[in-house]
């Protein structure tokens, strides 16, 4: 076999931890009593609530909207009565508004929504159609799609880039779609490539993942589409570090993919798009994978937007009394929150719920300067003299940690078990507001 | 459901298992070969040197922890980093080391080498280094005084670099050099410190280190390169005054230093540049004391100079950027 594909430096090789519920069939899980729908799920300034406390809404209605800087919108998964709208804190502290929607189980549709299109092939409405069907990046960032897709006309793109990587633990989310949903999958890129510039597309597929490669390359029938296996490695699935891997393009520091001629997208998001133009459905519900030892049945579910986390839990069991970490996303980069009222959101790739047995707490201690974080990190950063820097915020020295992908792998070598990626992020967020103040003051 | 038993905390949550502990016990390990080669050379000689090392450095390190108010003792003192600078100290010392030097060692190790600095992490030097330096500045007699391995009686004699600074030329020509490499015993020529004289043996540890990812070689390599160049040109440009670069690579500390020294992380740059620079420098002192100084052997001496070099070797080079 020739050598697998993958990115230039460092990288990590955690335990996949992925045989929990790679077998474990999508499942549609009844949306409950009610919903949480924040209104700010992508990047971007907040959506402004376009309904009120006592109004019946019908599913698929846009309920919140921001023509802001980076435009989306937000979309009810059921038709029922608004019943309080209220600030909550999601991990991180990001105080973000929350429509409390009754669920009036009659999944009433607004108007022209759910029914068959002729798709399209013109590329501005495509982007519209995105638009419009609130849309953003499901593997994380939440970045609004159609702004993604729609790249300054100097630059021109040629290469589309699937993310199918989840390189991310326990995460089978990807994986499920894949093998469920090939079809559509492949529909939707072609649809996709017919519809913009672009002229390639390549679906990049960890290597532990035999089935989805298998079974894509099966039914692929068109020559713009390759399907390429690549090696099992964290942060395979890192914008640049897939786009290296795939094309040997070098995304320059601080720039975006389409520097270098390519847009990349994840498997959520081509549904997504495939869902808006086709059948005229916005992003209601996403695909996740629910696991770790402290959840009874660990479970792929398809859930609707704004499904309180607590609600999941019951759906899969409840919880084992060993469970001491209640994450959102991957182990990596997933957040840990103990507010079970919060909801799933469009960027919510994975609930976990691990034990001590699977994470252990450990004390940190001084650095040995071993040089494993330098090794390991695959943006060539010095993430323990970052880490220092940062925390004593010495400002002139922390220009690196903008170039911070923040995957944790710096964290999870260092054997001084310092919080490396942890304090380069904060310092990343107060070097980001020290630049704000400089500017300002000229 | 109790929701504020859950932790919240920063990711990552999956964590690779080495830690300190291990990696210092990997390194001990390591050293097994060499002590076992000490051991076998020296017999009781060396088992007094190395238990006397091992136990009074631990004692003052746990005393040291202990004044500096650590609350963690029982931990902070057993990760096995003591035991290792112990262990490297007892192998750079000569078979005759009385008791009370090795005591002397493990103080001035952990005080001066270690836990004015503010212990394990931030010291600039070598521990190990800085002792046996004091020792041989303190006690210049017991510490050149080598004896002939395998022997019951104590023998002494020079080691071979001793004798070609004191001797010339012609007193090493004829030793068996691969003999010296596997660190065999030669007659009426002084080892060496206990834990150097096999190459061999060294060697096997260190290939253990970069085989469990400890270490790169970049740094032993480059040493060891550099050391083999220099001699080697000097050696092709007149070799009726220099020694043959092989008898430069089998003899003395080279080995040791550079497998084991020079790869101590606290005190090296952390940067590939950096490790390429300070190997680099390790190697040019050291042969230039060999060759052109006083002292008939200059790793301990290098690795000083360059451990004091590493803070600024780290402020001019960068790693590099991906797209960058
Ligand atoms: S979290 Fe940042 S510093 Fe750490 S390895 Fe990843 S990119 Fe490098
Ligand atoms: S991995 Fe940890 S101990 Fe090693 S250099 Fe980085 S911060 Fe220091």
């Amino acid at each position: 076999m020739s050598r697998l594909k993958t990115f230039s430096i460092g990288g990590i090789h955690p335990s996949g931890r992925k045989e929990l519920t790679e077998e474990k069939k999508l499942e549609r899980m009844p949306v409950p009593e009610i919903l949480h729908i924040p209104v700010n799920q992508h990047i971007g300034a907040p959506c402004v609530p376009l309904v009120k406390v006592g109004d019946r809404i019908l599913k698929n209605q846009i309920i919140a909207k921001t023509e802001n800087g980076l435009p989306s919108s937000v979309h009810s998964p059921i038709s029922g009565e608004v019943i309080e709208i209220k600030e909550m804190i999601f991990p991180g502290k990001r105080k973000i508004h929350v429509i409390i929607v009754k669920n009036d189980k009659q999944y009433e549709k607004y108007e022209g929504t759910e029914i068959e299109n002729e798709l399209t092939n013109d590329f501005n409405e495509l982007l519209k159609i995105v638009e419009n069907a609130g849309i953003i990046g499901m593997g994380g960032a939440g970045f609004p799609t159609h702004v993604k897709l729609n790249p300054p006309k100097d630059k021109p793109v040629d290469l589309f880039i699937i993310n199918a990587a989840e390189c991310e633990p326990y995460l089978n989310a990807d994986y499920r779609a894949m093998i469920e949903f090939p079809e559509k999958l492949m529909n939707g890129i072609k649809f996709i490539l017919d519809t913009t510039p672009m002229k390639k597309v390549i679906i990049g597929i960890e290597s532990n993942k035999p089935l989805a490669i298998k079974t894509l390359k099966e039914i692929n029938n068109d020559s713009r589409i390759d399907i390429v296996p690549v090696k099992t490695r964290y942060p395979q699935g890192a914008e640049k570090q897939l786009i290296y891997a795939l094309s040997k393009r070098t995304v320059p520091i601080r720039k975006l993919p389409f520097e270098v001629g390519v847009i990349v997208q994840n498997v959520g998001t081509v549904l997504a798009i495939y869902d808006a133009a086709k059948m005229n459905k916005p992003l209601i519900e996403r695909i996740l994978t629910v696991s770790g030892k402290g959840i009874k049945e660990p479970k792929n579910i398809i859930a609707a937007i704004g499904t309180p986390i607590k609600d999941i839990i019951e759906y899969c069991g409840g919880l084992n009394d060993n469970t001491e970490y209640a994450v959102n996303g991957g182990p990596m980069m997933g957040k840990a929150f103990d507010n079970f009222e919060l909801p799933i959101t469009k960027t919510t790739s994975g609930l976990l719920f691990l034990t001590d047995e699977e994470c252990e707490e450990s004390e940190e201690s001084a650095c040995i300067r071993c040089s494993k974080c330098l090794l390991v990190c695959p943006m060539g950063l010095n993430p323990t003299t970052l880490m220092d820097v940062s925390k004593k915020r010495i400002y002139e020295l922390m220009d690196d940690v903008l170039d911070c992908i923040e995957c944790g792998s710096c964290t999870y070598v260092c054997p001084s078990n310092r919080d490396l990626a942890d304090n380069i992020i904060k310092g990343k967020e107060r070097y980001n507001k020290y630049l704000k103040r400089s500017k300002k003051n000229g | 459901m109790a929701e504020n038993k859950f932790i919240v905390r920063a990711a990552p949550f999956l964590k690779q298992r080495e830690d300190v502990k291990t990696i210092m016990w990997t390194v001990l390990i390591a050293l097994l070969p060499a002590t076992l080669w000490a051991l076998y050379l020296y017999r009781f000689r060396a088992l007094s040197v190395i238990l006397f090392t091992l136990l009074f450095t631990q004692l003052f390190e746990i005393i040291f922890l202990r004044i500096r108010g650590n609350k963690n003792i029982i931990e902070s003192a057993f990760d096995g980093s003591a035991l290792v600078t112990a262990l490297l100290l007892a192998l750079n010392l000569p078979s005759g080391s009385p008791w009370w030097m090795c005591a002397i060692g493990g103080f001035v190790a952990m005080l001066f080498g270690k836990h004015v600095y503010g212990g394990l992490g931030n010291n600039p030097f070598n521990p190990a280094l800085v002792a046996r330096v004091f020792l041989l500045l303190s006690f210049p007699t017991i510490m050149n005084t080598w004896t002939v391995g395998l022997n019951p009686d104590i023998i002494t004699g020079a080691t071979p670099l001793g004798l070609m600074k004191t001797e010339g030329l012609q007193a090493i020509q004829n030793l068996d050099l691969w003999r010296l490499f596997i660190g065999l015993p030669v007659e009426s020529i002084g080892g060496g410190s206990i834990g150097e004289i096999s190459e061999l043996a060294i060697l096997a540890g260190g290939l253990l280190l970069i085989a469990r990812g400890i270490i790169k070689p970049l740094i032993p390599i480059i040493y060891i390169l550099t050391v083999f160049i220099f001699t080697g040109i000097m050696y092709f440009v007149n070799p009726a005054a220099y020694a043959n670069p092989i008898f430069h690579m089998v003899t003395g500390g080279l080995f040791l230093g550079a497998f084991f020294m020079a790869t101590d992380f606290v005190t090296t740059p952390l940067t590939m540049k950096g490790k390429f620079i300070f190997a680099l420098g390790c190697g040019i002192i050291t042969s230039l004391i060999r060759l052109f100084g006083s002292y008939p052997e200059g790793v301990s001496f290098s690795i000083l100079i360059m451990n004091a070099l590493t803070p600024t070797i780290d402020k001019f080079t960068k790693t590099k950027k991906f797209g960058g």
